[in-house]
């Protein structure tokens, strides 16, 4: 194109020409427009479009933290909640030197000591110092440091701030230097203003704190959150709750109010847990567990304490820690042994033998019926430890002096079908649900695998089966219920399918009862459970200790010692349960220095009697024997 | 007073005035739910406040009732002390 026809388009006579230039501008204009709207509204800003920016300004997200529900015990006492805590956050750079007096005092230290550490910081340019933390809300210090945020203007410290401010100059001189006649050069100079203000640089921040305040005592039971153990975790579903989320839109998409908040997701907080457990129970169980591990210098303990209801009133393990020192976890001290361990129950297992025989009147456990223990049965043998009490002793007498030989006797009388089924009724091998996560529910092999051995061991305890101590208690049930079994609780207001078994006969029950009072009393081996004033019934039992994931015994002697009673004898209303593992230190009968070798009788009977003596004492509804 | 104005100057003026009126109401209304908002949030923080006030009141009781703390005192307060020997009164 020419330039001469160039300039003729420019001609303010062409008019054609002139409103097409015009057209060409708005089409240009109008592409811009459509350009500018599509990259705003899709064309990639950053990661996001200027659009989704734009709609993420005018939303505000809010989040609720769900509180964690509390575990509490039968009585509604807490046993482990979560609380908050305070902290004190300071910036060194922020604070006024003229309130570090003020806020010393707030903080219940010296003015001296906060002033070097706060200069220390200020020195490394910190602007985060965590002064005082796990602060409860009761704490005065708290209300100290509020107050001093709250001050009233008349109250407020004095601060004062060297400032520079311009030197004032002269009218005639500002004038002159706008007509640039005269040159002004601005000086500065130091000023120290004072006036009355807020402190700067304090905050109160909240932390939530888990705590459990019966300390060592529930550890294994409860857990520990964040840790694999306990109701803490095995619970964690019904105690965590869920945040809940809404947003606030201040857009015109937004629906109904501003103010309205749109729920995302609801908040739910965490529910509570009651449990059966008495704490004071629970206390006395344990401290009686724990001075028995320490005098008899026992690897560890166990004990579980149970309503004739089947609820569990308390589970006691030792060692255990303490979950509020954060400080210590070791995995072992939160083990619940009641549950987690499976081991052959010895001698315990008696009464079942003869409550077995009883009601299938194969004996009668009278005082003149005597049971053969003159000859040897397979491998258990009638040697002069046998025979020690004669050469045929009663029924009585066998489970006084918990008689091997003596109760295999009976077992010889019983089918191994009945034994089976009769054991199997009890619980042994099936699992109790109350923790699952953790329970390990013992074995009860099935008769048919069952060698000739295999009966008769079975009969005091050993063999084809091992259980756990709650089953092993559970099993004791029987004595409390006329003969039945109910299943055991954990949980208050679970609901529980109540599946009773009738397992024996309540004449049955009646009978071996009142033996097992002779059992712990002075004549029997659970002499040291009597406890004064009160009809006590139970059984000892000493089994040996498995080496550990192989077959056979531990030849150093370790042993197991168990004792399980219950008390009164008529109309139970504790049952107890105790196991000792590897108890090295025991003594002889009324010879506090003479040692002896460890066995239910003067290791886990002492527990039963110490924790039933401190329970009893506090229970107004068990009336005191008379003459007793 | 208003007669010479025509129907429908009068709806169209009543229109007019209605909307003033209704938009007026929103902003009131507006305001209203955001100072019921800012309630509403001041009310949920003083709850959560007494909540874990009571909780940790709870906690306190529960700790200073459990026997560890009653037997602590009892030896190192009060210097208490399990009997040395047990004599059997007949009465």
């Amino acid at each position: 194109m020419s330039i001469k026809r160039l300039l003729r388009t420019f001609k303010v006579q062409n008019y054609w020409q002139r409103q097409g230039l015009i057209k060409y501008i708005f089409v240009f204009l109008f592409l811009g427009f459509a350009f500018r709207i599509v990259s705003v509204n899709q064309l990639d800003a950053g990661k996001v479009s200027l659009q989704e920016k734009g709609v993420k300004q005018t939303i505000n997200k809010l989040t609720e933290t769900a509180r964690r529900g509390d575990i509490l015990d039968r009585n509604g006492e807490i046993l482990a909640s979560s609380l908050i805590l305070k902290k004190v956050n300071l910036d060194p750079t922020k604070i006024q030197l003229e309130y570090i007096p003020k806020l010393a005092t707030a903080l219940n230290m010296s003015n001296k000591k906060l002033s070097k550490i706060l200069a220390k910081k200020r020195k490394i340019g910190s602007r985060y110092l965590i002064i005082k933390k796990n602060l409860m809300l009761t704490d005065p210090i708290i209300s100290n440091i509020v107050k001093l945020q709250k001050e009233k203007i008349k109250d407020r410290t004095k601060v004062c701030r060297i400032k520079k401010k311009k030197d004032k100059v002269e009218l005639l001189d500002r004038a002159l230097s706008f007509l640039k006649v005269k040159e002004i050069k601005i000086t500065y100079s130091n000023i120290k203003s004072c006036q009355k203000e807020k402190i700067d640089g304090l905050v109160l921040q909240e932390d939530t704190y888990r705590s459990y305040p019966k300390g060592a005592s529930l550890a294994p039971l409860i857990g520990r959150t964040h840790r694999d153990s306990g109701i803490e975790t095995e619970f964690d579903h019904v105690l965590a709750g869920q945040d809940g989320k809404k947003q606030l839109k201040y857009n015109q998409n937004s629906q109904g109010s501003y103010f309205v908040p749109e729920i995302i997701s609801t908040l739910k907080h965490g529910q509570d847990i009651k449990l059966t457990i008495d704490s004071k129970i629970q206390y006395h169980a344990y401290t009686a567990l724990e001075k028995a591990v320490k005098k008899h210098v026992a690897d560890s303990g166990s004990a579980i304490i149970l309503a004739p209801n089947g609820e569990v009133l308390a589970m006691a393990n030792y060692p255990a820690d303490d979950p509020n020192d954060r400080n210590v976890y070791n995995a072992e001290n939160y083990r619940n042994r009641v549950l987690s361990d499976k081991v052959e129950p010895g001698s315990t297992m008696k009464p079942f033998t003869m409550l077995l025989a009883l009601d299938q009147n194969k004996i009668t456990a009278t005082a003149d019926e005597l049971i053969d223990v003159s000859k040897s049965i397979g491998h258990i043998k009638s040697d002069a430890k046998a025979k020690k009490y004669g050469k045929a002793i009663t029924v009585k007498k066998i489970l006084e002096k918990s008689h091997n030989l003596g109760t295999v006797n009976v077992s010889e009388r019983l089918d191994k079908e009945d034994m089976y089924s009769t054991w199997n009724k009890l619980g042994f091998g099936h699992p109790l649900g109350l923790i699952p996560g953790i329970e390990n529910s013992g074995i009860l092999k099935h008769f048919a695998s069952w060698g000739s051995a295999d009966k008769r061991t079975l009969s005091f305890g050993y063999g084809p089966m091992n259980t756990n101590l709650a089953q092993l208690a559970r099993a004791y049930l029987v004595f409390a219920n006329k003969g039945s079994i109910p299943p055991l609780k954990l949980l208050k207001e679970a609901n529980t399918i109540e599946d009773t078994v009738q397992v024996f006969n309540p004449k049955s029950i009646d009978k071996i009862a009142q033996l097992l009072d002779s059992v712990a009393s002075n004549n029997g081996s659970g002499y040291w459970s009597d406890i004064k004033g009160y009809h006590v019934a139970g059984k000892t039992g000493t089994a040996e200790m498995k080496i550990k994931g192989g077959k056979g015994y531990n030849k150093n002697g370790a042993n197991r010692t168990f004792f399980t009673g219950f008390v009164p004898v008529k109309n139970p209303k504790y049952i107890m349960a105790i196991r000792l593992d590897y108890p090295k230190k025991c003594h002889a009968r009324n010879h506090p220095n003479k040692k002896r070798d460890c066995q239910g009788s003067n290791s886990a009977a002492i527990v039963f009697q110490e924790a039933m003596t401190n329970i009893l004492s506090s229970d107004q509804s068990i009336k005191l024997m008379a003459g007793k | 007073m208003l007669s010479h104005l025509s129907i429908k100057t009068k709806i169209n003026a009543m229109l007019g005035i209605s909307i003033v009126v209704l938009s007026m109401y929103t902003i009131v209304w507006n305001f209203d739910m955001r100072t019921l908002y800012l309630k509403q949030d001041r009310v949920e923080v003083e709850y959560n406040k007494t909540m874990a006030l009571n909780k940790q009141l709870l906690t306190e009781h529960s700790k200073k009732i459990s026997g560890e703390a009653i037997k602590n005192k009892a030896i190192n307060t009060l210097k208490m002390m399990a009997p040395r020997s047990i004599e059997q009164i007949l009465l």
